[in-house]
């Protein structure tokens, strides 16, 4: 700390800090209560609370890998919390305003349950706001990490879900257990197309799928032994050079057989189709066509290929991945592979927990649903939970709310990426424009009037205290006392507030923008008054 | 001078949010609710810094004639002179670039009545020399925040703080030296003592022909005394890269600490007509005014064309300059490397330096296996130490200044003893500290010190909590009576 500078990694004051979450949490709980949504909100809470650790931990710099492996450990319940302050929401609402006793009431019901949604996905975002206003953590560098752990973590879930639902389709459209239609042709065409290459016809030769599936299983095979370190595993003697010579003969001799049986493919292909097996036994002998019979209509024999294949890539996979990770250091290994893990983590709980929970998070749901919709709700989701099973739905699940956490993360990087928020104040800006948000929506329910104001008055204030304490952090810092200075000044904020409160419960008092009476007038022309007053000033 | 801020562009927002919502839902009560965010940005648009707003500052510096590495207090008093209320008044004092504050905070907000002042107090960490501060700068804004005025003030009181290392009283008055003055050879020559006589040579003096004797046996004799020798004392001060570590930020470190307490004991000893040498080891040419010698060493002998006192101070100064090189060229990389055990980038050197020697086995390498008085061997000592030894004169004595956190020193004292040199080593601590880095450091050093004792030197081990001075004189003295 030299001279006149800023401060060198500037936090904001505590006090302000101290004024922005309560008056954050004060007013996020007071208009959260009012729209009568607790349990939701509370789950988002957690998860804006999570989110913001997710951004915190992505920051590290000394526990790069530490960070790394906390930031993918919180990305799950991010997912939670936002599922259920927007989706929980507003199955709660429907459940509790729905049915309604007559059509007319039906568009009025829908603005309350919108407003009342509203107020909560507000109220958790301005929680979310103030928290990472506490360390003025975000900024777009942070959140890139965080998006990247956030992929990361999701990506072992999400792949996982695919080939386990992909599987569970295949399945049931082969098993023709589908009604007639579409479902039977496609089942018929894949069973086709499985047979084709591991059941083949015993009756006649099947030269082409055969040579497809030798020469891949060749290929992968020189794949597998060429990754392995086999000859820097042998000791070093007079005779080492010859072993090694052998063995890379060996390997070059397994890849241009693979080549040239992948080749004869096409050839095979043609024969089979131009020479029918009659004509092929003939020219063959019966000796030798009862020999390719046999081996090229053998279903072991695929087997093998498949497993070799399989064999192949896999050890090819997890040298290449070895390779990889002796040649970074352990900091940057821990921050790469730990969101991996995580999802590997993600993956052991749906595993563990899906049996019991996804039943009953549909009955839930089902049961949240007012009237017809929860037998129709049931209908639907009866023949899902059939064909997939608990477990590849609670997979699915799992990999859709890692997804959702990994799209909030990253528009909250876009944004701060294009400078639409300033990275600096973030914080405080989203807090501040979610209970704007919020409070706006909480006039439009049976909320009292001073609540409102109080609600606007607080949303303005987390603004000015907390843009306040970050312009003080920077140039005064967090050592010297400031503590004065700060209540001073959000005490003026307040009381100005309490100024403009009274004069618009005078004006919503006294009517002059009561729809029904008329004037409405007067108070767009208030408005437009203001808009005036602000343009002076900006000017 | 007061600039307008746009801060209320969320009231803005705000208030288009309202009016919306308000007509979607066709609640006429937030129509009426924009009020409140409109009262803000009237608010902020009303706002100015008071136009009559004075500021005076007045700086103390509360510590007198600071040590080095000694804590300075400050205190910056900011009163509000105008006849306005000024609500959010921030203050930066403007501290010495090259010193740290290590306590409390040069920066302050507060709301100051007319009349009323706020005192900021910090403590700076002294190093030698006088730095000026800067101005402070205030910066005063309305309640609303939304304009800015930044000033500079003129600070009246103390404009610099300045920490000499020298002062007026000797403080090693009482501390002696082991051959302080002359030391008796075993040598023939020109003295005061008896040693022989021998035949007459042609040039000898006539006042020590043996009359006497030439009137007995008619032969000519020279009488020899003992001759006797002025004893020179070689102040080294280890300032290689490794010995600049600090143990705490903004302190001096190891290499400054160690031309620190040289140039006490320098000037001490000039007081007591000790004939004192000063060699600063592992500097850059850059670094001292003049260059160093043909063996990359800095050696400044008394007496020759008078500028014995100059050179001295440049060499100090060298070192200084030395260490702020080093900390503004790796600022990015100090910490990491500081906190490191210097002894195993020593210990590679080591291990490289021999096949990198073109030189072959020299009259110098064959010095290094002479036989240490005790039998036992000498250790293997790299260039630099080679050329000090080189360059040592025969009858001296070694003062070493070195923060013993590599090798180097006790190989060098190790060599020292092999060829009989008396050694004094000084060596500040700058081990000390919880961190785990530096206990394991710490633990090597008392290691080296305690191999030092064991090689024949004094060591004079200097904690940082207690002055310099304190130390020598103590130490010093204690040793020296026997």
């Amino acid at each position: 700390m030299t001279g006149h500078d800023a401060v060198d990694d500037p936090e904001p004051t505590r006090t302000s800090t101290l004024v922005v979450v309560l008056a954050s949490v004060l007013t996020a709980a007071t208009l959260v209560r009012a729209a009568d949504v607790v349990w939701p909100a509370l789950l988002g809470a957690m998860g804006a609370v999570t989110l913001a650790g997710v951004v915190w931990a992505s920051g590290w710099e000394r526990h790069e890998a530490a960070g790394s492996v906390l930031a993918s450990v919180l990305v799950l319940p991010v997912g939670v919390g936002i599922v259920a302050a927007t989706a929980g929401t507003v199955l709660v609402l429907a459940g509790g305003l729905f049915p309604v006793p007559s059509a007319a009431d039906v568009p009025g019901t829908v603005i309350a349950l919108t407003a009342r949604a509203a107020v909560v996905t507000g109220a958790v975002a301005a929680v979310f706001g103030a928290t990472t206003a506490t360390r003025g953590v975000l900024d777009a560098d942070t959140l890139e990490d965080a998006t990247t752990t956030a992929v990361r973590t999701a990506v072992v879930p999400f792949c996982l879900a695919i080939l386990l639902a992909g599987s569970a389709a295949l399945q049931f459209l082969e098993s023709n257990a589908a009604g007639p239609g579409i479902q039977t042709v496609v089942g018929d065409v894949l069973r086709g197309i499985t047979s084709l290459f591991f059941q083949p016809d015993p009756l006649g030769p099947h030269l082409p799928t055969f040579a497809v599936m030798a020469g891949a299983a060749l290929l992968a095979a020189h794949r597998g032994v060429h990754a392995l370190p086999i000859t820097e595993l042998l000791p070093e003697n007079e005779t080492g050079d010859d072993y090694r010579e052998r063995i890379e003969a060996g390997q070059r001799r397994l890849f241009w057989a693979g080549l040239v049986v992948v080749a004869a493919a096409p050839i095979a292909a043609i024969v089979h189709l131009a020479v029918p097996p009659r004509q092929l036994r003939a020219a063959l002998g019966s000796g030798l066509y009862d020999v390719v019979l046999a081996v090229t209509a053998n279903p072991a024999l695929r087997s093998l290929a498949w497993w070799l294949i399989l064999c192949g890539v896999a050890v090819a996979g997890v040298v290449w991945l070895l390779r990889r990770l002796v040649q970074s250091s352990p900091d940057r290994i821990g921050s790469v592979l730990a969101p991996f893990a995580g999802g590997v983590g993600v993956v052991a709980l749906a595993f563990a927990v899906s049996d019991n929970t996804v039943f009953k998070s549909v009955a839930w749901v089902a049961d949240q649903l007012p009237g017809k919709f929860s037998v129709q709700f049931m209908d639907a989701a009866t023949p899902v939970m059939n064909v997939y099973g608990f477990t590849t739905i609670g997979v699915a699940a799992a990999a859709a709310l890692l997804f959702l956490a990994t799209v909030a993360v990253s528009a909250l990087w876009a944004v701060l990426a294009t400078g639409y928020v300033e990275g600096r104040t973030a914080g405080v800006t989203i807090a501040s424009l979610a209970l704007f948000n919020t409070a706006a929506f909480a006039g439009v329910l049976d909320v009292s009037n001073v609540l409102v104001l109080g609600a606007l008055v607080g949303a303005v204030l987390v603004w000015d205290a907390g843009e306040f304490g970050v312009t003080l952090g920077q140039e005064v810092g967090r050592l010297a006392n400031t503590r004065r200075a700060e209540l001073v000044h959000a005490t003026g904020t307040l009381a100005v507030g309490g100024v403009g409160a009274g004069v618009a419960l005078l004006i919503g008092g006294v009517g002059a923008v009561d729809a029904s009476t008329g004037p409405v007038a007067l108070g767009l022309v208030a408005v437009l008054g203001g808009l005036l007053l602000l343009v002076v000033a900006l000017r | 001078m007061s600039e307008r801020v746009g801060r209320w562009g969320v009231a803005l927002v705000g208030a288009l949010t309202l009016v919306s919502v308000g007509l979607l839902a066709a609640e006429p009560f937030l129509l009426a609710a924009t009020a409140v965010p409109l009262a803000y940005v009237l608010y902020g648009a009303v706002a100015r810094v008071p136009p009559g707003a004075s500021l005076r500052a007045e700086r103390t510096v509360e510590t007198d004639n600071p040590t080095p590495g000694e804590a300075v207090d400050v205190a910056l008093t900011v009163t509000n002179d105008g006849d306005a209320a000024l609500t959010d008044v921030r203050i930066v004092d403007g501290v010495p670039g090259e010193l740290t504050v290590v306590d409390g905070s040069p920066r302050a907000c507060e709301s100051l009545r007319p009349g009323d002042s706020v005192t900021v107090r910090y403590s700076l960490l002294a190093k030698r020399g006088t730095f000026a501060f800067d101005d402070p700068v205030a910066r005063v804004r309305p309640l609303a925040a939304t304009a800015v005025a930044t000033a500079t003030l003129d600070a009246e009181g103390d404009a610099s703080v300045t920490c000499a290392n020298v002062v007026s009283e000797v403080p090693l008055a009482d501390a002696t030296l082991p051959r302080a003055g002359t030391l008796p050879t075993d040598s023939g020559g020109s003295g005061l003592e008896f040693h022989a006589t021998r035949n007459y040579q042609s040039g000898d003096p006539v006042s020590r022909i043996d009359w006497r004797r030439f009137a007995k046996t008619n032969e000519l004799t020279t009488v020899q005394y003992r001759e006797e020798q002025a004893v020179r004392t070689v102040l080294v001060v280890d300032a290689r890269t490794v010995t600049r570590v600090t143990p705490d930020a903004g302190y001096p470190t190891g290499a400054e600490l160690g031309a620190y307490a040289a140039e006490r004991l320098f000037d001490a000893l000039g007081r007591t007509s000790v004939v004192a040498s000063v060699v600063a080891v592992g500097l850059d040419a850059d670094d001292v005014v003049g260059g160093l010698d043909p063996d990359d060493l800095v050696w400044v002998d008394p007496g020759g064309d008078g500028g014995t006192a100059v050179r001295v101070s440049q060499v100090f100064d060298g070192i200084q300059a030395a260490v702020a090189n080093d900390v503004s060229d790796a600022a990015g990389r100090a910490s990491g490397e500081r906190e490191r055990p210097a002894s195993r980038r020593d210990a590679d050197v080591a291990t490289d330096e021999p096949p990198n020697t073109d030189a072959p086995p020299s009259p110098e390498t064959d010095d290094e296996t002479v036989p240490a008085a005790d039998g036992g061997e000498t250790p293997h000592v790299d260039d630099a130490a080679r050329r000090l030894l080189a360059r040592l004169p025969p009858t001296a004595q070694v003062v070493l200044f070195s923060p013993f956190v590599d090798d180097w020193p006790v190989t060098l004292t190790q060599s020292l003893a092999a060829r009989g040199y008396p050694t004094t080593v000084v060596s500040p601590d700058v081990t000390r500290g919880d961190g785990l880095g530096q206990s394991v450091v710490g633990l090597e050093r008392d290691l080296r010190v305690q191999s030092v004792e064991l090689a024949g030197a004094t060591c004079i081990d200097w904690n940082l909590d207690e002055p310099i001075d304190i130390a020598l004189r103590a130490s010093l003295a204690d040793l020296f009576k026997a």
